[in-house]
C-alpha cells in the first residue's frame, strides 16, 4: 500500500528518487518472497536503487523459477513479461547463486555446487523459442550474452553446451531476422567455430542486421533512418564499401545508396559494431514496398548481405 | 533510518572523496519527503567561511532550525559542499558556494572513512545526497546534476531564463509536514520486516 501511495505522488520531471520507497523495497527484498517482488515490479520502480532491491530480492533459485514462469505466462501483462525478460540476466544466470543482503543493503552472492547449472540457461533458450513476442525472446537472448562474464565456470559451460543445441534449433525454426542475428552473434562470439558451423549459414566476413528506426525516420521527410548491427567474423580490411539496397518487393527497380560514413570505420574479427545512419530516399523513387538491407562489397564482389526489413517508401 | 542514511551517505561520500569517481557518477536526487526522511538535522543558514578539518568544510551560521537539534546563531561545519555549485549567467559557467550564500541544509553527521578524514565525533556534518537548496530572493533553488561528469548545480534565474524555485515560507511548512511523516516512517521501518504485516506495504 505504501509503495502504491508513494508511486502516485512521485513527480514526473525532474525525476526524483523516493527514499521511503527504496527503504520499503529493500525491506521487502529481505523477505525472500519472489512473488512479492513481482508485485513491486507491477507497481513500477522509480530509481536504480529500488530496481537493485528488486533484483536482489529475486536473486535466489526460487526467484529465478518465478521469473521464468511469469515470463512464460501468456495471461500476464506483456509489459511486465518484457520487463522480467530484461532483468533475467541481472537476477543472475548462475542458478544456485543466492543474493545475501546485509544491513547496509550491500549484496553478496553465495553459491553452491551444481553440475549443470540446473539447465537454467538452456531452459531460458527453450522458453524464448516458445514465445510469440519477439521482444521477450530478444531480451532473453540478450540476457544470456552476459555469460561472457563467467567464462570457465564448469556448470555454466555444461549448461551452455546444451543451450547451444537449443539455440540452433531455435535458429532453424524462427522467421525473425532479429532473433536469427542474435543467435548467430552469440554463438560466434561465445561458442566458437565448431558450433557456429552447425548453424549452416554461408561463409561471410560479417553478420549484419538492418532495422528501421521509425522515430528517427519520421523526423525528416524524404529520408529513412536505418540501424545497422554487425558482428565481424573476419577483419574488415577486404571490404571496400558498404551500400544500402532498396529492393522493390514487386520486382520493380532496385536502388543502391552508398554508406558514406563507413570509410572511417574499422572492425576486427569478433567485434560487434552498432550504428545508425540517415539516408536520402532516391528522388523519384517509385512508391511501393521495399526490402531494405546492407550489402558489403569486396571490390565488385558481394561479400555479405545483412538481414533485411520491409517498408513502404 | 540510520541504515538508509548511511547507505545514501556512503554513495555521496564515494563520489566526493574520489575525484575520478566524480567524473563517472550519476548523483542521486531525492524528493523533499526523502531529503527530510534521510536527514538528522535540517537548518537554514548562511556560509560564513571555509577551512580544513582533514577535509575542506564550510562554516554555516544557523539562521533557523527546522528539524532535529540546533539553534539559531550556532555555527556548524559542513563537509562535501564542494560537490554543489551554482550557475552564473549561463548554464556552462558555474562557481562554488561561497561566503554569504544562504542555504537550506539537510544534514547528517559525516563519519571518517579512508580518504575522508573528518573527526569521528559527529562534529562535522554533511548533506544527504542532493540535500542543499540555495536561497535567493525569497526562493529556494534545488541542485541537480546537469551532466555526468559533473557535480550538483543550482540553476538560478537570470534575465531571459526562468528557474524553478520554491517559496521559502512554503518550503518551511512542507518540511515541517514531511518531518512528521518521516517520524512515522522511521517508526514503521524500525522493526525487522517480518515483524510487520506485508499488507502494510
Amino acid at each position: 500500500m505504501l509503495l502504491r501511495e508513494r508511486r502516485q505522488t512521485l513527480s514526473t520531471f525532474p525525476s526524483l528518487q523516493d527514499a521511503i520507497v527504496e527503504t520499503a523495497t529493500w525491506r521487502l527484498a529481505r523477505l525472500r518472497n519472489p512473488k512479492l517482488m513481482l508485485q513491486v515490479l507491477s507497481i513500477g520502480w522509480s530509481s536504480r536503487r529500488q530496481y537493485g532491491a528488486v533484483i536482489a530480492g529475486l536473486g535466489t533459485p526460487e526467484g529465478r523459477e518465478v521469473v521464468l514462469q511469469r515470463i512464460g505466462d501468456a495471461s500476464a501483462p506483456i509489459a511486465e513479461r518484457r520487463e522480467l525478460a530484461r532483468l533475467t540476466a541481472s537476477v543472475g544466470l548462475i542458478y544456485h547463486w543466492y543474493a545475501e543482503i546485509d544491513s547496509d543493503n550491500n549484496v553478496r552472492f553465495k553459491s553452491s555446487i551444481d553440475r549443470d547449472n540446473s539447465s537454467y540457461i538452456t531452459r531460458i533458450v527453450r522458453l524464448s523459442a516458445t514465445l510469440a513476442d519477439e521482444e521477450i525472446a530478444l531480451a532473453l537472448l540478450s540476457g544470456i550474452r552476459s555469460t561472457v562474464f563467467s567464462p570457465g565456470l564448469p556448470q555454466v559451460e555444461v549448461d551452455l553446451e546444451k543451450a547451444t543445441t537449443e539455440l540452433i534449433k531455435f535458429h532453424r525454426a524462427t522467421r525473425s531476422a532479429r532473433v536469427r542475428f542474435a543467435i548467430e552473434s552469440f554463438i560466434s562470439q561465445r561458442r566458437g567455430a565448431n558450433d557456429f558451423a552447425r548453424l549452416q549459414i554461408r561463409s561471410k566476413p560479417v553478420l549484419s542486421l538492418a532495422t528501421l528506426d521509425t522515430v528517427e525516420t519520421s523526423k525528416v521527410p524524404g529520408t529513412i533512418f536505418v540501424n545497422r548491427e554487425e558482428t565481424w567474423l573476419q577483419d574488415r580490411d577486404p571490404i571496400t564499401s558498404v551500400v544500402l539496397v532498396l529492393e522493390a518487393i514487386d520486382g520493380g527497380p532496385t536502388y543502391v545508396v552508398p554508406v558514406v560514413s563507413d570509410k572511417l570505420q574499422k572492425a576486427e574479427a569478433g567485434r560487434g559494431v552498432n550504428r545508425g545512419d540517415r539516408f536520402q530516399v532516391p528522388p523519384g523513387i517509385r512508391h511501393g514496398k521495399y526490402r531494405v538491407f546492407f550489402r558489403y562489397m569486396d571490390g565488385n564482389v558481394v561479400a555479405a548481405e545483412s538481414y533485411s526489413f520491409e517498408t513502404l517508401l | 533510518m540510520k541504515r538508509t542514511v548511511l547507505v545514501c551517505a556512503m554513495a555521496l561520500f564515494a563520489v566526493a572523496t574520489t575525484p575520478t569517481l566524480v567524473l563517472a557518477a550519476d548523483l542521486e536526487h531525492y524528493n523533499l519527503d526523502s531529503l527530510v526522511y534521510l536527514s538528522d538535522r535540517i537548518v537554514e543558514g548562511e556560509i560564513i567561511g571555509s577551512r580544513s578539518l582533514g577535509v575542506s568544510v564550510v562554516d554555516a551560521k544557523i539562521s533557523r532550525n527546522l528539524a532535529g537539534i540546533g539553534r539559531p546563531g550556532e555555527t556548524i561545519a559542513v563537509a562535501l559542499t564542494d560537490l554543489f555549485r551554482k550557475s552564473i549567467g549561463s548554464q556552462e559557467k558555474t562557481t562554488p558556494l561561497t561566503k554569504g550564500d544562504r542555504l537550506f541544509l539537510f544534514l547528517i553527521p559525516a563519519r571518517p572513512r579512508e580518504g575522508f578524514s573528518v573527526p569521528g565525533d559527529g562534529s562535522v556534518l554533511m548533506p544527504v545526497p542532493s540535500g542543499l537548496k540555495l536561497v535567493v530572493g525569497g526562493k529556494a533553488f534545488p541542485f541537480f546534476q546537469r551532466r555526468n561528469p559533473g557535480g550538483y548545480i543550482a540553476q538560478l534565474p537570470v534575465p531571459g531564463r526562468l528557474a524553478p524555485g520554491e517559496d521559502v515560507t512554503q518550503l518551511r511548512a512542507a518540511i515541517a509536514d514531511s518531518w512528521k511523516r518521516a517520524l512515522v516512517w522511521h517508526e514503521q521501518f524500525k522493526d525487522a520486516p517480518f515483524q510487520r504485516k506485508q499488507q502494510s506495504f
